[in-house]
Order: C-alpha cells, then sequence, then structure tokens
C-alpha cells in the first residue's frame, strides 16, 4: 500500500518536473511578456506597501494591530499570493479555455487525475523572482515583531498552509467555470475575494467575520497563522483551516465531479 | 448620417450580446466592484474602530467615508468597469483583417461597442445610487451637480476607453497586453483615491497627482458628485488627457497596421 502510494507520488513528481521545466522555457522564451509581469508584480506590491504607509501616517494602530504587525500581515499575504500566482493562478484563466476549444478532453483521457492537470500545469516563472522583496519584508518584520525561534521555525509551514487552503478555495470556485458562459466572471470574482484575504479578519463586521471563516474560509488564510504567531493560545482558527482544508477537498470532489457531469466536450 | 447609423446598430449589438447572458456579465462587471466596495465597507468601520466611531481622519469622520467609498462605488461602474480584452484577441487572432475592408473601423467598432456598454453601466449605476440614497449612504445635492458628475464620469470613461484600446492594440507587438490594463488598474485604485481618499495623502503628493490623470479618474468625479467642486478643472483635464490619449493611439495604431502582416488571407 505505502509501496504504492510512493511510486505514484514519484510519478506525479517526475512529471510535474516536466510541466515545470515547459514553464520555464516559455516564461523566458516571451521576454516582454516576462519583464511586464515582473513590473506588474512590483507595482502591486509596492502600491499595497505604501498604502498602509499611507493609512499608519494618520493613526498608530488599526484595530489591535500597530505598524509592524500590519505590515508583517501584509507580507505574509503577499508571499502566499505571489506563490499561488507562480504555481496556480495562470491555470484559472486556461481552464475556460480548454473547455471552450475542446482541449479539456485531451486531459481527461491522460493517465493522471484531471484536477492535477487542470490546476498545476502551468507556472508563471516571474511572481517567483517577485517574492524577493516580500520574503525580505517580512523577515525584517517578524524581527520587528518580535517572532521566537519556534515561530520561526513554523513560519514556512503556515505560509504552506495557507497557500493550500488559498489554492483550494480558487479551485472549488473555478469548478463553476464548467456551468458558466465564460470563465472571466468567475476569475474576477476570485481575485475580489483574495482581495478580501488580504485584510485582516477583526476588520470585518462580526456577521461577515463569521461567514467567511466559517463557512467560505477566505479570511483564515492570512489571518489564522498571523494571529497564531502573535500569540500562540490563540491556535483554535488554525485547528480550523486545517479542519476547513478537508471540507473543502471533499467539495471539490463533489462538485468535480458534478462538472464533469456538466461538461459537453466540445472536441468530440 | 450612415456613420451614425452605423454606431448606432453598433451599440444595439453590443447591448444585446451583453444582456444575453446577464448573470456573467454582472459577474464579470458588476460582481467585482460591488464585492470590493463591501471589503472597503468593512475596513473603514474596522479602520475607524467601529461603526459609532467618532474619530476623524484627514477632515472625514466614518459617515464621510462611507458615503465617499459609496459614491467611488457608482463613479466605478459608469467609468472604470470597462475592460477592452476583445479588442486585443481581435489583432492577435488576426479578426481585424476583416475591420481594414469594412467601411466601419476598428476603433469606431470599439468605441460602438463602449458606448452601448456605458448605457448598461449606467442603468445598473442608477439602481445603485437610488438604493444608497434610500439606505442613506450617500446625499444627492440636486439634479445639476447630478448631472455634472455624470458627464466628468463620462469623460473618465473615455479616458479608460482610450487607455484600455491602446494597451489593446499593443498586442501588434506583444503576445500578452492584459499586464498593461492590470498595472493600470493598480495605478489607479491607489493613486486615484478608490481605496484611501486624496484627503489623506501627504500634500506633496497630491499636488504631484494632479499633473496626471489618476485623481480625474475617481477622486475629483467623488467630489463633484458631493457638490464640494465645481466640474470645470476636472472637465478641462480629463479633455486634455483624453486628447493626448487619443494622439497616442492614432500613432501606436498607423504603427501598427503598418507592422500588421495579415497572416492567413
Amino acid at each position: 500500500m505505502f509501496n504504492h502510494v510512493y511510486k505514484r507520488l514519484c510519478h506525479y513528481c517526475s512529471v510535474y518536473q516536466g510541466l515545470f521545466s515547459c514553464s520555464v522555457v516559455e516564461s523566458t522564451g516571451f521576454r516582454a511578456n516576462f519583464v511586464f509581469m515582473f513590473i506588474l508584480g512590483c507595482v502591486s506590491q509596492l502600491c499595497v506597501y505604501y498604502g498602509i504607509t499611507i493609512l499608519f501616517n494618520k493613526v498608530s494602530h488599526i484595530g489591535v494591530w500597530d505598524r509592524e504587525t500590519f505590515l508583517f500581515f501584509a507580507s505574509y499575504m503577499i508571499v502566499v499570493l505571489e506563490l499561488h500566482n507562480t504555481f496556480v493562478t495562470r491555470n484559472y484563466w486556461e481552464l475556460y479555455d480548454l473547455i471552450v476549444k475542446g482541449n479539456f478532453d485531451f486531459l481527461l483521457l491522460k493517465p493522471l487525475h484531471p484536477i492535477f492537470l487542470t490546476f498545476f500545469r502551468y507556472c508563471r516563472i516571474a511572481n517567483f523572482l517577485l517574492l524577493f522583496l516580500p520574503v525580505s519584508a517580512l523577515i525584517y518584520f517578524g524581527t520587528q515583531i518580535p517572532l521566537s525561534l519556534e515561530d520561526w521555525c513554523l513560519l514556512p509551514f503556515l505560509i504552506l498552509l495557507s497557500f493550500i487552503l488559498l489554492t483550494l478555495l480558487g479551485i472549488l470556485m473555478s469548478c463553476f467555470v464548467f456551468w458558466s458562459y465564460q470563465g472571466a466572471g468567475i476569475n474576477f470574482l476570485r481575485i475580489q475575494v483574495q482581495e478580501m484575504a488580504s485584510w485582516p479578519d477583526y476588520l470585518f463586521i462580526s456577521s461577515f467575520r463569521f461567514l467567511f471563516s466559517y463557512v467560505f474560509p477566505v479570511l483564515l488564510i492570512g489571518s489564522a497563522p498571523v494571529r497564531y504567531l502573535r500569540n500562540a493560545t490563540d491556535y483554535k482558527l488554525l485547528l480550523l483551516m486545517l479542519f476547513e482544508c478537508v471540507v473543502l477537498c471533499i467539495l471539490i470532489r463533489f462538485f468535480w465531479r458534478r462538472a464533469m457531469v456538466q461538461y459537453e466536450s466540445a472536441s468530440s | 448620417m450612415m456613420l451614425l447609423k452605423k454606431y448606432f446598430e453598433t451599440i444595439q449589438i453590443a447591448i444585446a450580446e451583453n444582456l444575453a447572458y446577464r448573470f456573467n456579465f454582472l459577474l464579470e462587471f458588476s460582481g467585482p466592484a460591488v464585492v470590493y466596495f463591501f471589503i472597503k465597507y468593512n475596513i473603514w468601520i474596522g479602520i475607524y474602530g467601529g461603526s459609532r466611531s467618532d474619530i476623524i481622519l484627514g477632515g472625514l469622520t466614518l459617515a464621510d467615508m462611507l458615503e465617499y467609498q459609496s459614491w467611488v462605488l457608482i463613479v466605478y461602474l459608469l467609468a472604470h468597469a470597462y475592460n477592452g480584452a476583445t479588442s486585443a484577441i481581435d489583432i492577435r487572432l488576426g479578426r481585424i483583417s476583416a475591420f481594414l475592408l469594412y467601411p466601419f473601423g476598428f476603433f469606431e467598432y470599439h468605441l460602438g461597442r463602449f458606448l452601448g456598454f456605458f448605457i448598461l453601466q449606467f442603468l445598473i449605476a442608477a439602481c445603485t445610487c437610488a438604493i444608497f440614497y434610500f439606505c442613506s449612504l450617500l446625499q444627492v445635492q440636486s439634479f445639476v451637480v447630478l448631472s455634472s458628475g455624470i458627464i466628468v464620469c463620462l469623460l473618465a470613461a473615455l479616458y479608460w476607453f482610450l487607455w484600455n484600446f491602446l494597451t489593446s492594440i499593443a498586442a501588434f507587438w506583444l503576445e500578452e497586453t492584459w499586464f498593461l490594463r492590470v498595472i493600470m488598474i493598480f495605478l489607479v485604485r491607489l493613486l486615484s483615491g478608490s481605496l484611501i481618499p486624496l484627503d489623506l495623502f501627504p500634500s506633496g503628493i497630491v499636488t504631484l497627482l494632479r499633473y496626471t490623470p489618476f485623481p480625474y479618474l475617481t477622486y475629483y468625479p467623488v467630489q463633484i458628485f458631493q457638490g464640494k467642486v465645481e466640474p470645470l478643472d476636472a472637465v478641462l483635464n480629463l479633455f486634455v488627457w483624453i486628447f493626448i490619449l487619443g494622439i497616442l493611439n492614432k500613432i501606436v495604431w498607423n504603427a501598427g497596421v503598418r507592422r500588421y502582416s495579415a497572416a492567413g488571407i
């Protein structure tokens, strides 16, 4: 059993390695695109930092957090979003194209799970390079809060957990592309959901905070780990995050099956 | 007269196309704006420290800030919702070959489509404005003030259309052009006062921004709707920026068409 799982995992890893190297070649092949993508990432990151700076020029605290904690949270979220942009985002936009042009049929025929091939096929390498600024900022503001040694050790795992939750939410939303006329609407809505995750949960009024933490857990992505890092007794939201990941996996499985029934296969 | 008829037909087609898939239309153009408003509404209540706060930031109370953000949504629906994605695809896939032969140009066709889109967005913005008015989220000063705000928004929308068209015709040289649109969206979101009113910006930055089109895309239209400033300054500035973008569009289009090889014909 263990051997079988291990072999499958190795197989998926080798396929992903191939997909990743294809993406690297493609990204560096269109150099203008690569440069513009890099500029876009820089502009978006600088806009976030400058926006927060303007706010903290007027107030000393936003809610319970001071400037350093808020900027630490912002850096944490930018790291998670850039990882998400690197490894997953482009695939959301490609899904609609795959469906309408009938290329989705070919994914269904391949001996790998179609969710893997649909959502992890393309990478944006420029976004990976953009991690430099937010990671540096994360380390700097982490020393300002300050974080303990255990917190520093835990930080990469928390980032990974946030990335997984964000990806699961994105995949769940993307399943609805099969029912929509165009994929753009759902993708624009997904971007706004991401925008919501970029702000601490305590800023939202209680009913919305409950809704977007327990029902559609977008506010947990950044807030739960940063709350835990600030105060280790604040671990309940982190457990909720793990629970929500499991629930989302079940929901994705359910909606993906329904989507496959809905799919009309344009090319066949 | 014939040209006007062509515009009229294009507007009609654009409206019919958009209304054919109404849910998709709302999801693509209005949904994100409403979600963004909802986020900002919550954030500002949080920043002010609760809905009963008496803090004043940059001369704005919480009620002023929420009214400002409500007007920002109206301005967004009127002026910024358009995305010229289709024109870039037309160029990339070589569909403009047909437009080079038609008696109605590529620019005119997309301008017609934009006007059709604007009419729909105007209706959505009017409904949103009415809902906000009855929820006491915003106040309408007078019919004259409202009309002048709409005229300024029409000019801002025209500027937005021309910018989108300019980025689209960059498709003559670039494989993808959406980066340029998204860079502009990020800059407009921050520098036009869409997220944070310019009253909270350092004065030096505000002075600098007056020489750019950004404040005239959100901040000034909102101020005009609120009856705080006269529309003349914003109208003149927008006319200048529209004129500059118009010329740039012409130059880039001519250069692009010379480069265009119409492969497959």
